[in-house]
């Protein structure tokens, strides 16, 4: 009697499951973070890339959820070959084991700066995260040009904005405080905790996409907000009065890693060597201003570029490195903490 | 028993759909492999998760009210309006349903933001530099779940008041029965049923919200869907995330229950 509907119920399944059948051309799957940021390594290190191999690349994006990472790699559904990763995720990446180990005959490191190759991902790029505001709204007003200024809401006005993370934070937390750049590490989170007490009432924003702050801050939302550097130069590129203040600001290397359990392994190598090269990482530069880590890029640039890069003599003198031992070693607590912080009263 | 046949396959698609997934969740949020810690429990115990859920209700009350109050006038211009009111009506009563709930927030976003034209008009007439701020309050993310929790009431309340004869309210309006009596007396006790499917779709529908906190409130406004995004992607603690979501599956059967047993048979 009830034969019939389990067949048609099977027939069903068999149909969803037809649905999950895979073609094999040749393609990868390359995940960043977004925004402006994605179109430039798109424009500049993607499609040339499809073009030259005749390889599709599909494009996602994450806000660095850790978790994503390890629960792909864990449950073995791994569908982003190549992510685009901050320091404090590669180094806690490598520790809890999710990275490929990358093969150094396919990828070509001899013109690399130093300390910028590792074992299971190469630093392609050097970012900030620094204090930027928007011109208009400090035209008759002094604009903060550290974070014990920028904690003092009484005699630097307008609508702040930071970053949902621990990471960097706590850092400017301690600045604020007046511990010195080259003591900030081990972190004192009760220390950085209590700082930050005193600036959670004058956030606006918890900003999580790095497109955000220079969104904020163009339509005036908030007037002064942590972002990253380059995200505000292709702002100011395309008009908008954006400023940024490198003094205090967080250096932080940026990795190209793939996905342990990758299927594309190869054809993600190859990605990787060709965004790595000369020609591709100037194109990047230019569209973005982050620091290339190619040493044959610098001497191509025009020297007004040069000034604006993280990297650049001026700029790195009052900047420390974050330190992803301590943060691969610490996120997960520092997080849990972070949270239960922001969503007290 | 003859209609079972009917329901297999809504029964096996659910088991393997749902309940299997859900009885998973909940073997997580018993502490699955590790038995000596069992975060069910962990849920009442702290005083933030506590105030996040009273948080989460207290929003969606509120929408839900302010939903009701304004889907049953638009529900009722929809069935007694002239004609000409009804489409129009009947439009914008549906019209959230037809574009994607996050270009809706952006649109709202671009409306509430500080250069949206809201607060360029405020500027014009205060001449106030700074703005009204809007976007990134508990109000816009209010407005924000009104708003998409508009289609819901209105539409249910206005099938229950289809169900009106006009015959019933041209008799009252011949006995002498003011406008106000007609919709006291007859519209409102006929329509209850409606307002209270209304309430319940909509109400829960609100406390599920993730985006419309996190994109109009501007990360300060914190919802239990909140809590449990931060504890899948950012913590990684899955057991709690588990216990929080079995938690608040409860709370919406709990509340289903009231709403059909206790609230309706009360108000009949």
């Amino acid at each position: 009697m009830y034969r019939k509907y389990f067949y048609l119920v099977f027939l069903g399944f068999l149909f969803l499951f037809a649905g999950c059948n895979k073609k094999t051309e040749p393609e990868l799957t390359f995940c960043s973070w977004g925004g402006s940021y994605q179109q430039a390594q798109s424009k500049s290190y993607l499609q040339p890339f499809a073009q030259k191999f005749d390889i599709k690349v599909n494009e996602a994006n994450y806000s660095g959820e850790f978790a994503k990472l390890k629960g792909m790699v864990e449950t073995g559904n791994v569908t982003w070959d190549i992510v685009s990763v901050t320091q404090s995720i590669f180094t806690r990446g490598v520790k809890e084991g999710l990275f490929e180990p990358l093969d150094f005959s396919i990828i070509d490191t001899t013109n690399m700066m130093p300390g910028t190759v590792n074992k299971y991902g190469i630093a392609h790029l050097l970012f900030s995260t620094i204090l930027a505001y928007n011109r208009d709204s400090y035209v008759n007003s002094k604009v903060p040009s550290n974070w014990k200024e920028f904690w003092d809401v009484n005699h630097f006005k307008g609508k702040r904005a930071l970053r949902d993370t621990p990471i960097g934070n706590l850092e400017f937390a301690l600045l604020a405080g007046g511990t010195p750049l080259d003591s900030l590490y081990p972190i004192n989170m009760d220390k950085a905790f209590k700082k930050l007490d005193e600036i959670k009432p004058f956030i606006r924003v918890w900003w999580v996409q790095g497109q955000q702050p220079p969104q904020l801050l163009s339509t005036q939302d908030v007037d002064l907000s942590t972002a990253f550097n380059g995200r505000i130069w292709k702002a100011r590129q395309d008009g908008q009065k954006l400023n940024l203040i490198w003094n205090q600001g967080m250096l932080e290397p940026e990795y190209f890693v793939v996905l342990k359990g990758s299927k594309n392994k190869i054809n993600s190598f190859k990605l990787i060597n060709f965004a790595l090269q000369a020609p591709q990482q100037t194109e990047f530069v230019k569209t973005m201003g982050y620091g290339p880590t190619n040493k044959l890029v610098l001497k191509n640039l025009p020297d007004s570029l040069r000034l604006d890069l993280p990297s650049s003599d001026i700029n790195i003198k009052n900047q420390f490195m974050i330190n992803g031992n301590w943060w691969a070693d610490n996120e997960e607590r520092a997080l849990e903490l972070w949270n239960k912080w922001k969503l007290s009263k | 028993m003859k209609n079972l046949k009917f329901l297999l396959p809504y029964i096996i698609i659910y088991s393997i759909l749902f309940l299997l997934p859900v009885s998973l969740i909940v073997y997580y949020s018993l502490g699955s492999n590790d038995v000596s810690h069992i975060y069910f429990f962990d849920v009442i115990k702290s005083n933030l998760i506590r105030e996040v859920f009273f948080n989460t209700l207290l929003y969606s009350i509120i929408a839900t009210f302010i939903t009701s109050l304004l889907g049953w006038i638009l529900g009722f211009t929809m069935v007694f309006g002239s004609s000409r009111i009804k489409t129009f009506t009947s439009f914008i009563g549906i019209l959230p349903l037809l574009v994607n709930p996050l270009v809706i927030i952006y649109g709202w976003m671009l409306v509430l933001s500080n250069g949206g034209w809201v607060n360029n008009i405020v500027k014009a007439i205060f001449g106030n530099t700074a703005g009204l701020q809007m976007l990134y309050t508990p109000q816009a993310v209010i407005i924000g779940m009104v708003y998409l929790g508009i289609p819901y009431m209105t539409l249910s309340i206005a099938l229950s008041m289809l169900e009106i004869k006009t015959t019933i309210l041209s008799a009252a309006k011949t006995m002498g029965a003011s406008f106000i009596q007609i919709i006291t007396k007859i519209i409102l006790p006929i329509s209850k049923e409606g307002i209270y499917t209304g309430i319940f779709f909509v109400f829960v529908i609100s406390v599920g919200y993730y985006i419309i906190p996190s994109l109009l409130g501007g990360g300060k406004v914190d919802f239990i869907s909140t809590l449990i995004e931060q504890n899948v992607n950012k913590v990684l603690n899955w057991p709690l995330a588990s216990a929080i979501s079995i938690w608040m599956l409860v709370s919406m059967i709990l509340m289903f229950l009231i709403v059909k047993n206790i609230l309706i048979k009360v108000f009949r």
